[in-house]
C-alpha cells in the first residue's frame, strides 16, 4: 500500500466511513446522509473535527502532487473537506472546496447542491436561488464548458448564461 | 354507533392580542407569533399566503417585528411519485418558485424575528425543502441544528433531534416516548412539552422536546404561558385543555386525539371518549392509517404491547397488530 492510500486508510478509520462517494447524475437524488454521518460524528469536537481537516488537506496536497489522474479522488477528497469546513462554520472556505470539488469532476451533481447551500449559509441568498432555480442547466453547462477550474467568476458567469436559457 | 369523528380542536380568534395577525393568517401559528412578538422567543417561521404577503408584514411592524421572505410554495398538483429525492419529503411538499411582491398565488415562507438581522441569520439555516424543477432537496443536516438554535430551542431537544430525527432508523417521538421517565400516578407527559398540536393552533413550542417531561422545554413553555397570559388569558386556558388530551401516536405528524380519559392496567392502556379526531401527514399518505372508522364507532381502545382493541361498549369492534413505535400518551 502506498503513502497516500495508507493515509486515506487512516482517515477512513478516523471517521467511521469511506471517503469514496457515489457520484450522482441529474436523474439521482442528493442524498444527505454524509452530511448526517459527518455531524454525527464531530457534533461538539471541534479538536477532532480540526484534526481530519489537517488530515484531509495532506492527502489532498499528495494526491494533487502525485498526478495519478484520478481526478474523482481528488474531487471526492475536495467535497469531504469542504463538508468538514461547513460544520465548523468555515462557509468561505467551504465554499472554495466545493468549487475545487467541481472542478476535478464535472459530472458530480453533489458538488453543486455542497455549493449553493455554502453559498446561501455564507449570506448569498439571491446566487443560491439562482443556483437552484437553474441546477440542472447548471450543471449540464459546466459539464460541457471546455474550462478546468471552476471560479468564482465562472460560476457566476454559467449561472447568468443558465438563467438566459429558457 | 355513529361516528364520533369531529373537529375537536377549533381555530381560536383571538380577543385583543394578535387579533390582526388571525385576521391575516389565521391561528394556526399564532402562539408562536405572541411568544416572539412578546419576547419570550427570538424567532419563529410562518407561511402566508402570497397575496397578503404585504399585509402580513405591515401587521408584523405594529408588533414590533421584520419579515424576512424566502421562497414561495405553491400547492402541487401532482402526487410526489416521480419527484426526484421525493421519497425524503416527510412534510406538506410544494413545488417552490422565487418570491416576488407581483405574485399572488401559493404560500410564502417567512422567517419573522424582532431584528432584521436575526431573521437573516436564520434565513440562512432555514431552507425549506421545495420541489424545485421536479426535484425536491433537502439542506445539510447540521443546518436542522443551527436553525434550532435561531429558534430558541433547548440545547438538549437540539441534541437529541441530532441524534434521533433520522426517520430512516428512528421514529422520533418514540425516542422521545423511551427518555421520558414514568412517574407513579402522573400522567407520563407535561402539557408543557405536548408538541403534536404545534400546527394546529394549540402548544405553547414548536420543537420536538428531547423528553415528554423535558425541564428545559417546560421553563419555555411556562414562560410563554405567563406571557400569553396577561394579554390573552382565554388561549391560555384552550391551550391547557386541548394539550392534556390523550393521543394515539402513529408518528409526529400522524396521530389521533381524543376528548376522553386514558389510564393504565399494568402494562396496558385505555382510552375511554367521547370524541376523536385523526390528524394525519399529508405529505405521506403511505402512513395513513386505514381503520380510524372503527375508532370512530367505538368509544374505548385498549393498547396492548402488540395490539390495539377498538371497543364499543362492551363490543368489540376491531383488533390491530400495534407496531411497536406506536404509542400512547396522556398529559397533565
Amino acid at each position: 500500500m502506498n503513502q497516500i492510500e495508507s493515509q486515506i486508510n487512516e482517515l477512513e478509520n478516523y471517521l467511521g466511513f469511506s471517503t469514496n462517494r457515489l457520484e450522482i447524475n441529474l436523474e439521482s437524488k442528493w442524498n444527505e446522509i454524509f452530511s448526517y454521518d459527518l455531524l454525527q460524528r464531530f457534533y461538539n469536537k471541534d479538536d477532532e473535527l480540526k484534526t481530519a481537516i489537517n488530515k484531509a488537506i495532506n492527502i489532498l496536497t499528495m494526491l494533487i502532487k502525485s498526478n495519478n489522474g484520478n481526478n474523482k479522488q481528488i474531487s471526492d477528497h475536495f467535497s469531504l473537506l469542504g463538508n468538514m469546513y461547513y460544520i465548523m462554520g468555515d462557509f468561505n472556505k467551504s465554499i472554495g472546496c466545493f468549487m475545487k470539488s467541481l472542478s476535478y469532476n464535472k459530472n458530480d451533481l453533489t458538488g453543486w447542491v455542497e455549493l449553493m447551500f455554502s453559498i446561501r449559509a455564507y449570506g448569498d441568498f439571491r446566487i443560491f436561488e439562482d443556483i437552484i432555480f437553474n441546477l440542472e442547466k447548471a450543471y449540464r453547462l459546466w459539464k460541457n464548458d471546455t474550462g478546468h477550474e471552476l471560479t468564482k467568476e465562472k460560476m457566476l458567469s454559467l449561472i447568468d448564461r443558465a438563467k438566459r436559457i429558457s | 354507533m355513529a361516528l364520533l369523528v369531529s373537529n375537536i380542536l377549533n381555530p381560536y380568534i383571538p380577543k385583543k392580542f394578535g387579533r390582526e395577525y388571525y385576521d391575516v393568517n389565521g391561528s394556526l401559528q399564532y402562539p408562536m407569533f405572541a411568544a416572539v412578538a412578546l419576547g419570550v422567543k427570538p424567532l419563529f417561521d410562518d407561511w402566508v399566503s402570497a397575496d397578503k404577503y404585504q399585509e402580513y408584514a405591515d401587521m408584523c411592524s405594529k408588533y414590533g417585528l421584520e419579515v424576512v421572505p424566502d421562497i414561495i410554495f405553491i400547492a402541487p398538483k401532482d402526487g410526489k411519485k416521480g419527484i426526484i429525492g421525493g421519497e425524503n419529503i416527510t412534510t406538506t411538499y410544494a413545488k417552490g418558485i422565487k418570491f416576488g411582491k407581483n405574485i399572488d398565488n401559493g404560500n410564502v415562507h417567512v422567517f419573522v424575528s424582532k431584528t432584521r438581522s436575526m431573521a437573516l441569520e436564520a434565513k440562512k439555516f432555514g431552507w425549506y425543502p421545495a420541489v424545485i424543477n421536479n426535484r425536491a432537496t433537502n439542506k445539510p443536516y447540521i443546518d436542522h441544528i443551527r436553525f434550532g438554535r435561531c429558534l430558541g430551542f433547548p440545547n438538549c431537544c437540539i441534541d437529541f433531534f441530532r441524534k434521533y430525527n433520522n426517520w430512516h432508523l428512528y421514529s422520533n417521538p418514540y425516542e422521545t416516548l423511551k427518555n421520558t421517565p414514568a412517574i407513579n400516578r402522573k400522567a407520563r407527559g407535561s402539557y408543557y412539552c405536548n408538541n403534536f398540536l404545534m400546527d394546529h393552533t394549540y402548544s405553547l413550542i414548536h420543537h420536538l422536546p428531547c423528553s415528554y417531561r423535558c425541564q428545559e422545554t417546560i421553563m419555555f413553555a411556562k414562560k410563554v404561558e405567563e406571557k400569553i397570559m396577561d394579554v390573552e388569558p382565554d388561549f391560555v386556558e384552550k391551550a391547557a385543555e386541548a394539550l392534556k388530551k390523550p393521543l394515539l401516536v402513529f408518528s409526529e405528524r400522524n396521530f389521533i386525539l381524543f376528548d376522553g380519559f386514558m389510564a393504565k392496567h399494568d402494562d396496558n392502556f385505555s382510552i375511554d371518549y367521547k370524541r376523536c379526531q385523526y390528524f394525519q401527514n399529508t405529505a405521506r399518505p403511505e402512513d395513513a392509517i386505514d381503520f380510524f372508522d372503527y375508532v370512530g364507532e367505538g368509544n374505548n381502545i385498549i393498547i396492548s404491547k402488540g395490539k390495539i382493541m377498538i371497543r364499543d361498549d362492551n363490543s368489540a369492534l376491531k383488533t390491530i397488530e400495534k407496531k411497536p413505535e406506536w404509542f400512547a400518551i396522556n398529559f397533565d
